[in-house]
């Protein structure tokens, strides 16, 4: 079963449309009928926008001219008959056009209700089942819904339904029950609908929809994107996972959840970020220019916007606790922050030579109350801090939220790290069509796990945007240690994830190396992986040199000093300008600030 | 129906004398290289019913410190899964023998040799050629990263050449999701006595009996527990216990602080009057 059409009838305002339109109702109801506290004119409604709805007339006492002339007026896709018309009347609208009533309780027993449906049959494309005898339910539910499972047609229930008769009616065997209709359930005052009845309704349409998602049999191939993807952890790791991934389905979409993340992300961490144009960058390489900015926000960088989604869900999932990896630290920063924020206690684990790289950082971190363990094992940097993290959840789960720092690891983290990047993309694409007025040509983002990167993509990749990951190639010589495994892996296992790997012939995981701490590791996000073996992204290498070249061109150029991971990603786009057509619109994402790397940039660089 | 497995039989014997089949863990190359075989070797003749041989991996994300250690160890050594199946193939024990090993070094054993349309064919074929390699050396194979929804190709690989694929499941596992491992499990059901990665712990707390009793309920496998185990008094508290006991940080914490295999299996041998299965 699929979920429950909804229509939402009775609007009168600009307002209303636009939050049942963004809210997703499929269906959306204008009532024609002047002693109505909800009628409206054909020419008011021609200016309510609501793309991607179909548009219903309801129509009581007028007869099929008139209603063919309001359908045009006011740019209707379909007719309710509501009232006093006949089968002719039904037939000049068009039967495809025409949504039948029906009061059950008018007749005397079922027979004669679907005797009724019979006639009707032809002459219309949905019956539609109200409660009482005339006109609306008024906060009156339908009596029974024996007698409606014998419908011909495809029907939907009114009748007074508030947003909690959702569960009540949905998930039903009827095949031919396809939905639900509000009105007056979710209505301030006639005619005014509440924008947070609306919300509910919706909520409760995705937990409705999540449970019979469940009910079926789950596909062996969850949680893959194409090949790449999967859960290879420990079986004592399978009941965290599962019990995120339903927190991912049932809390994350709920209206308060999202009101208050949206909250945090625009007046704690400061979304939207600008796109900013680089005038003088644009005219040296031919090409318009514009950085994504996300080295403004909060912290310094892109890992924000994951860590505050992902703590909120922890809090609201009821842990008290958050776990994460850092390598450069700035995902440990951006945990100890939101966890600071939250009232939640923070466990940070850092490779012990990052500890030493990244001094600064770890002040940060245990300013802001986390407890910040160097990991001794294997190479002491971000791999093996990931692997001691995971035993940590492990161990502590039943009070712990493993807060994952990128698109990678074990299903749900890849999907779940996506969407909350997601909103860099999707700021970015309004910022086009508002600036530019178009979408960009070329999209460019560094890859590490790949967080900033997918963030980037995500929205662009159903659109026909050329999109370019960029990884970092280590010192760039043949055979040195890097963090390309795109480029120079092979398929392996790590960190729970079916991927691309850097490894030895009998599958040891190789040491990674970048002069940017945050794209050192040795694997990569799955969906990286399979947006690559699909020819949608294509996937760039960038060496130190000339990631240490971009950062001191952009910093003397425009007066940004981005973080090295971002400047692998302008560092693409500066090589590759004479094969990008003159003035392409090329945006960066400019995932952090560089402020963190001055130490490792003037070791390298002779800075005059 | 295949024949019964190796291991079962293996476990069946000691439970027939009254009391636990024994297997000792013990990491490839651990105390060294040249030592292992012999080690390997003394475990057998001193009252060992099924061997268990970890093969090292760079990243033993479900292993404590003691046998991460003996991993990274060995991993300098040189030692892989190519070395052990040349030395099993060399050395002969008169119990049968079961790999330790994430997923990763198994995957990439015949990934060279391994050809395929797409990459899922590749994974098949690969797992093949390596199920053939290990075949009739090794009996059973534990693979600690692969849980039931992933462990597809694993199992169809193994169960061609007669390997068993062994199950884990543990105190936070529910009796609905042993009853799918029960549908594909072979050889004994590994039950991992506490959450955490393996290492020696004090008692065996009171969760334990839980799990055993709901995996008891489940499987109709002989159960082994492991995970903390080291010496025959910590099963005391046990009403009924497991048929099997797998102990693996303590004996190699035992060999790399010095000791020998017959010292550590000596308490088991003594114990071996204690209440029955």
């Amino acid at each position: 079963m699929v979920k429950p059409v909804i229509k939402i009838c009775g609007l009168t305002g600009r307002l209303d449309a636009a939050s049942c339109t963004r809210l997703g109702a499929d269906l959306v109801g204008f009532i024609f009928h002047p002693p109505s506290p909800r009628s409206v004119e054909p020419l008011q409604v021609k200016h309510l926008k609501t793309p991607g709805c179909f548009r219903v007339g309801v129509f009581i006492s007028q007869k099929a001219p008139e209603i063919l002339a309001v359908m045009d007026q006011a740019q209707l896709d379909l007719a309710q008959l509501h009232g006093e018309q006949d089968l002719e009347d039904a037939r000049a609208v068009g039967p495809e056009r025409v949504i039948k009533v029906f009061w059950p309780e008018r007749y005397e027993d079922k027979a004669e209700l679907a005797a009724e449906m019979e006639k009707w049959a032809p002459a219309a494309s949905l019956f539609l089942f109200d409660s009482g005898t005339s006109g609306g339910g008024h906060n009156r539910k339908i009596g029974s819904l024996a007698g409606l499972s014998r419908s011909p047609k495809p029907y939907l229930l009114a009748g007074g339904l508030t947003p909690e008769d959702l569960s009540r009616y949905w998930p039903n065997k009827d095949p031919m029950f396809l939905g639900l209709d509000f009105n007056s359930g979710v209505e301030i005052r006639p005619g005014v609908k509440s924008r947070e009845a609306i919300q509910n309704l919706m909520a409760a349409l995705v937990r409705v929809s999540d449970k019979d998602a469940g009910s079926m049999k789950k596909s062996p191939m969850a949680g893959y994107f194409g090949e790449f993807g999967g859960q290879y952890v420990p079986e004592v790791l399978m009941p965290p996972l599962e019990e995120l991934e339903e927190a991912m389905s049932v809390i994350r979409p709920t209206p308060g959840f999202q009101a208050e993340l949206t909250y945090l992300l625009t007046q704690y961490a400061g979304r939207p970020t600008p796109l900013t144009r680089c005038p003088k960058l644009s005219e040296e390489l031919g090409l318009s220019i514009r950085l994504k900015r996300e080295d403004l926000l909060h912290t310094g960088a892109h890992k924000i916007n994951n860590t505050l989604g992902q703590a909120l869900l922890a809090k609201k999932m009821g842990k008290t606790e958050l776990v994460a990896e850092t390598g450069a630290g700035q995902h440990g920063v951006a945990t100890a922050t939101a966890a600071a924020r939250l009232g939640l206690n923070a466990v940070i684990f850092m490779g012990e030579v990052d500890v030493v790289r990244q001094k600064m950082n770890v002040e940060r971190m245990k300013l802001l109350g986390a407890r910040v363990i160097a990991v001794k094992d294997g190479t002491r940097t971000l791999k093996d801090a990931i692997n001691e993290a995971l035993r940590y959840w492990l161990t502590n789960q039943k009070t712990t939220h493993y807060c994952f720092g990128t698109s990678a690891g074990p299903h749900p983290f890849p999907t779940l790290v996506r969407d909350f990047q997601a909103i860099i993309s999707k700021e970015a694409k309004e910022q086009y069509s508002n600036v530019v007025g178009r979408l960009p040509d070329v999209v460019v983002a560094a890859v590490g796990g790949g967080s900033n990167s997918i963030g980037a993509f995500a929205n662009f990749i159903s659109s026909k945007v050329r999109l370019v990951g960029v990884e970092a190639a280590g010192s760039g010589e043949i055979g040195c240690y890097n963090s390309a495994p795109i480029n120079l892996g092979r398929l392996g296992i790590l960190h729970g994830q079916r991927s691309m790997l850097l490894q030895t012939r009998d599958g040891q995981v190789l040491p990674s190396h970048s002069i940017s701490a945050g794209l050192d590791y040795p694997s990569v996000g799955p969906e990286h992986a399979y947006l690559h073996s699909i020819g949608r992204v294509e996937y760039g290498l960038a060496n130190d040199r000339e990631a240490l070249e971009a950062f001191m061109t952009l910093t003397r150029t425009e007066g940004i000093i981005p973080a090295l991971e971002s400047s692998h990603a302008l560092a693409w786009v500066i090589k590759n300008k004479d094969r990008l057509s003159l003035g392409a619109e090329v945006m960066i994402c400019l995932s952090g600030r560089g402020d963190k790397d001055l130490e490792i940039v003037l070791e390298n660089l002779k800075v005059d | 129906m295949r024949s019964q497995s190796r291991l079962t039989q293996a476990i069946s014997k000691a439970n027939r004398v009254k009391r636990p089949a024994r297997i000792p863990f013990l990491t490839a190359g651990c105390p060294d290289p040249d030592k292992f075989w012999d080690c390997l070797k003394e475990l057998d003749d001193n009252g060992a019913d099924i061997l268990e041989i970890g093969v090292p991996f760079s990243d033993p994300v479900a292993d404590g410190p003691v046998i991460a250690a003996a991993s990274q160890k060995a991993l300098a050594d040189g030692v892989n899964l190519e070395w052990i199946l040349n030395g099993l193939a060399r050395h002969s024990f008169r119990s049968p023998i079961v790999l330790m090993s994430y997923a990763n070094p198994l995957l990439q054993y015949a990934w060279a040799e391994a050809a395929g349309q797409t990459l899922s064919e590749k994974v098949l074929v690969s797992l093949e050629l390596l199920a053939r390699a290990m075949q009739p050396l090794v009996s059973g194979v534990i693979v600690p990263d692969v849980p039931l929804e992933e462990s597809e190709n694993f199992r169809a690989a193994f169960e061609v050449a007669g390997i068993d694929l062994i199950v884990l499941v543990g105190p936070n596992t529910t009796s609905e999701r042993m009853g799918k491992y029960a549908q594909v499990a072979q050889g004994y059901v590994y039950v991992v006595s506490v959450l955490g990665t393996t290492g020696v712990r004090e008692g065996l707390p009171l969760e334990v009996k839980a799990t055993l009793a709901r995996a008891r309920a489940a499987f109709d496998l002989p159960l082994a527990l492991g995970f903390g185990v080291k010496e025959p008094s910590q099963l005391s508290g046990l009403a009924r216990l497991p048929e099997a006991v797998i102990f693996g940080s303590a004996l190699v914490r035992h060999l790399t602080d010095g000791g020998c295999c017959r010292d550590f299996m000596a308490p088991w041998l003594e114990a071996a009057g204690q209440p029955a299965v």
